[in-house]
């Protein structure tokens, strides 16, 4: 029974972020612009600093530009993104 | 955290700059022990005497690799070629923009004595600022 319950719940997965070792799911939306949902991560993952620099990152480590439809950034149910600086840097 | 791994870290730290360059690392923690750093990660990077730059690819590795671990990082450090201060560059470009992150900056390319007397420490709020902190104090190096 709890087997069924974890394959449904990932039947259910539509896109995965992951912020600093924490995953969250996000409803995709294939019309959606991936800015809507890079702000949507920014806000759920308490982002407050410098949030204009975050990016969301595909599998092959791909800037996915903001003004993209989920779409045509090709990101599908399933997927797994990465948020984060764009550049990490100091000095 | 543990002296061990300060001192794992100034190896670090030493080993990858030569006394010439600055470099960088991140200290993490399981997700479900808080109170305990237990890791240091040492990125690949560029680096010059006065600036270090993270390798994109290693950061979505490593992204990864802590969500498959469930772990997280909660300080880095980075060395300065002379005193220790956070930079306009540190305060903007953090590997981590969420409050309560901290950031420990080493002077001397880490070529003093192991420890974090002489090291500059600053939290980010949520109000995107950073404050200064006593990092003798707010790190606790256990033997």
């Amino acid at each position: 029974m709890a087997e069924k319950a974890v394959v449904a719940k990932k039947k259910k997965t539509d896109v995965a972020i992951i912020y600093n070792g924490r995953t969250k799911e996000f409803t995709r939306k294939p019309d959606e612009t991936v800015g809507t949902l890079l702000a949507k991560a920014i806000e759920r993952f308490e982002v407050t600093s410098e949030p204009h620099r975050l990016s969301l990152f595909d599998a092959e480590g791909r800037e996915i530009p903001d003004t993209e439809t989920l779409k045509q950034a090709k990101v599908k149910a399933g997927d797994e993104l990465v948020l984060r600086q764009s550049t990490v840097k100091g000095g | 955290m543990g002296e061990g791994l300060l001192a794992e870290t100034f190896a670090h730290l030493r080993g990858c700059g030569w006394g010439r360059r600055e470099c960088v690392c991140y200290w993490s923690r399981a997700v479900a022990r808080p109170g305990r750093i237990d890791r240091v990660l040492h990125p690949t990077h560029t680096a010059t005497a006065r600036h270090y730059e993270v390798d994109g690819a290693w950061l979505d590795e490593t992204w990864r690799s802590l969500a498959r671990e469930d772990r997280e990082i909660v300080v880095q450090i980075h060395t300065h070629g002379t005193r220790a201060f956070h930079s306009e560059t540190d305060d903007e470009f953090p590997i981590v923009s969420t409050a309560g992150f901290l950031s420990l900056v080493v002077p001397d390319f880490a070529g003093g004595e192991v420890g974090l007397g002489s090291a500059y420490l600053a939290r980010l709020e949520a109000d995107g600022s950073w404050t200064e902190l006593d990092p003798t104090t707010t790190i606790e190096v256990t033997r």
